[in-house]
């Protein structure tokens, strides 16, 4: 065990979300306890009430930057650590928070709010990477409790976290799953980046792409296979904005390759 | 003139971000804002033109906590909307979903959330030295519930095989079996939750507000059923609207909720006060055990609450699996198509009634949507009670009194995240 001077002062911050991934780091009643025997956990407001003004070793934050006060204090959270982890599709893709994208705030706010003068919001939601340097991502919705303590040991060890450049095909072939994509599902697991363990499709439900596009994903060919099985111009922009709708290529990519299709 | 004022940001140990202002007056009521800072998020603005299909995974997202109570109410408010009729093997099997959630969630809320506030620490490592079989037992509790929901929604937070019309995957017989054992087994440990927090009688705060729970005439509060008050008020569900009025304050990024002008709360002590005959015989007996006295009006109360539910919810899961193991259990999915509709579900999520409303146009996309969170409903009550509480802490050191404030806050387990967002009626 190390001692507590030489355990990393962690903590974690939740800009906005569903709380979905600091929730599944205390899902880890097994491990939860190991964990918090090796790292310095001062600051998780979820779970405690003690406050920690940083300097942080290892600071995790979960959720999107949707109004300038988070901005600014994400920048905070910067500054104050060694290490800053992006933690799970709000953080590291918009998730689902970035459907307001390519919409009119005033509209949206309105329609929520009726007299919205009082809500202050941004019109675009951003991966965090792209206001501050971000160290790691941790990608999913919500993250994956086996990647998390997989990043943790790596980190606690001075190795170096592995990144799964492949897609989730071959976490779900590895599983011995029927190809829902055979079965005429539309499944976004040949673009998407692995680390699920193919969660959703080993309960029959095809992938919804929350890990984010794998490196040098065959954009274009997705789409192909898309409309061979009939799908609309709709569709296959719905399918592809649920949890990537702020994935610049990623979209870009797809608008290249519906303008010649359907528009 | 002000006599006290407190100023607590980012309230801890409750999920999302909130922060409470108060000002005691010498001859005035206490002015009290419970300020909802959490950013906006916009669901059911940006829920329009999605398929049927898609609403509840879109919206399980709202909360990670109470994901499966937000899945479920979706589901069942698209189908009502569709006219499409899940069969009985689809609403037991999303019964026990949601006491999964309920599992998880209390036996998160009452160790982790408030029980360190009754025994002077700021987290549970802290009660670690002294309460380390406690820790380790809740831990378990805690679990129980996660393996629920994943066995039978296919993972804990985001459940994924709850599909419009049933389920593509379902439990196996032996798996079933094996979740049955471990449900039982947790009866004695769900028992000892209870008597652990028959211990706390302090600090309590009894005040008379009304209590609103989905009442079933079969079953005690989760799945289905009509908005009742114990004020005898009773609403059907579609017709929510004319039952709970809501209102935009200016310091939250959430609505305020009231029914006939008066603040009202949900939640374990709402459910207890409106249904408690009909809980399961174990937990009739643990109440009478640690003398807890129905209908309650002390909030702090809603702790205990949850620990005789959590008693309660593992027998009706039994119950549950006992009925399933005796039928052939089948991925199986109704049959359905896009049409125009619209129509609302109810279902009772940890924290209290959990409203979901949609409109479809005749392609199945969402034209209008509308959540009431529980946490949204118990606002307007919270300031109530703080009002009450506030000019009985002059007496006590700033430290002392803004832990007991944040007690009552915690004793209403809000889920703060959930409740910013609002459909204005259209």
């Amino acid at each position: 065990m190390p001692t507590e001077k030489s355990k990393p002062v962690v903590a974690f911050y939740g800009l906005t979300c569903c709380a979905g991934c600091q929730l599944e780091v205390l899902n880890l009643e097994e491990e939860l306890l190991d964990i918090l025997g090796h790292i310095n956990l001062v600051q998780f407001r979820m779970g405690s009430s003690a406050k920690h003004p940083g300097p942080y070793d290892v600071c995790f934050v979960e959720g999107s930057v949707t109004n300038e006060a988070e901005l600014a204090h994400l920048k905070e959270l910067r500054e104050k650590s060694k290490v800053l982890v992006a933690l799970g599709a709000c953080a590291t893709t918009g998730g689902v928070n970035a459907l307001r994208n390519g919409r009119n705030i005033e509209e949206l706010k309105q329609s929520v709010y009726g007299d919205a003068s009082h809500v202050r919001t941004l019109p675009q939601i951003q991966p965090l990477k792209e206001y501050v340097k971000v160290d790691y991502e941790l990608q999913g919705c919500p993250i994956a409790g086996d990647e998390f303590i997989e990043f943790l040991t790596a980190l606690l060890t001075g190795g170096e976290p592995s990144e799964k450049n492949y897609a989730v095909c071959v976490e779900c072939r590895l599983k011995e799953n029927i190809c829902l994509m055979k079965e005429g599902e539309l499944c976004l697991g040949p673009i998407t980046r692995a680390g699920c363990g193919a969660r959703c499709l080993s309960v029959g439900f095809p992938c919804e792409g929350c890990w984010g596009p794998v490196p040098q994903a065959n954009v274009e060919s997705e789409i192909n296979m898309f409309s061979q099985k009939g799908a609309s111009f709709d569709v296959v922009v719905r399918k592809f904005r649920m949890f990537n709708a702020s994935m610049e290529d990623f979209m870009k990519q797809l608008k290249k390759r519906l303008d010649i299709e359907w528009l | 003139m002000v006599v006290a004022k407190f100023d607590i940001k980012h309230i801890a140990r409750v999920e999302g971000h909130g922060d409470l202002f108060v000002e005691v007056q010498k001859s005035k009521e206490p002015h009290v804002e419970m300020r909802v800072t959490e950013g906006t998020r916009l669901f059911e603005a940006f829920l329009r033109n999605q398929c049927f299909a898609e609403v509840s995974h879109v919206m399980s997202r709202i909360c990670g906590i109470c994901s499966h109570s937000h899945a479920v109410a979706a589901l069942r408010a698209v189908e009502a909307a569709l006219r499409i009729e899940p069969s009985h093997q689809t609403i037991q099997l999303r019964k026990l979903m949601l006491l999964g959630d309920m599992l998880e969630s209390h036996a998160l809320h009452i160790n982790f959330l408030a029980l360190p506030d009754y025994v002077g620490a700021r987290n549970v490592v802290e009660m670690l030295p002294k309460y380390q079989k406690e820790v380790h037992r809740a831990l378990q509790l805690k679990k129980l519930g996660n393996e629920l929901m994943e066995l039978v929604g296919g993972r804990h937070t985001h459940p994924l095989c709850a599909v419009v019309g049933g389920f593509t995957h379902v439990p196996s017989l032996t798996q079933l079996e094996s979740m049955k054992k471990r449900l039982r087994a947790a009866i004695a440990d769900a028992k000892a939750q209870i008597e652990l927090m028959g211990n706390f009688t302090d600090p309590q705060l009894v005040r008379r507000s009304q209590y609103l729970a989905v009442k079933h005439p079969k079953e005690y509060p989760i799945h289905d059923g009509q908005l009742v008050t114990d004020t005898d008020l009773q609403t059907s569900v579609p017709e929510y609207q004319t039952m709970i009025k809501e209102r935009n304050v200016s310091y939250a990024h959430a609505k305020f909720s009231e029914i006939k002008g008066k603040p009202f709360v949900v939640g374990s002590l709402a459910r207890l006060n409106i249904a408690y005959g009909q809980l399961s015989d174990t937990a009739k007996q643990m109440i009478q055990q640690v003398g807890l006295k129905l209908p309650s009006y002390d909030i702090f109360q809603m702790n205990i609450g949850q620990a005789i539910e959590y008693l309660h919810y593992l027998d009706h899961a039994i119950e549950i699996i006992d009925e399933l193991r005796r039928t052939k259990l089948e991925p199986h999915v109704a049959k359905h198509e896009a049409r125009a509709g619209m129509s609302a579900a109810a279902v009772e999520a940890p924290r209290g009634v959990l409203i979901h409303r949609y409109t479809f146009d005749a392609r199945g996309k969402v034209t209008s949507a509308d959540v009431i969170t529980p946490t949204a409903m118990n606002y307007a009550n919270i300031e109530a009670d703080i009002r009450a509480l506030a000019p009985t802490l002059q007496d006590l050191s700033k430290e002392e009194a803004e832990l007991k404030l944040n007690m009552l806050i915690r004793a209403y387990d809000p889920c703060i995240s959930c409740s910013v967002h609002y459909l204005h009626t259209c």
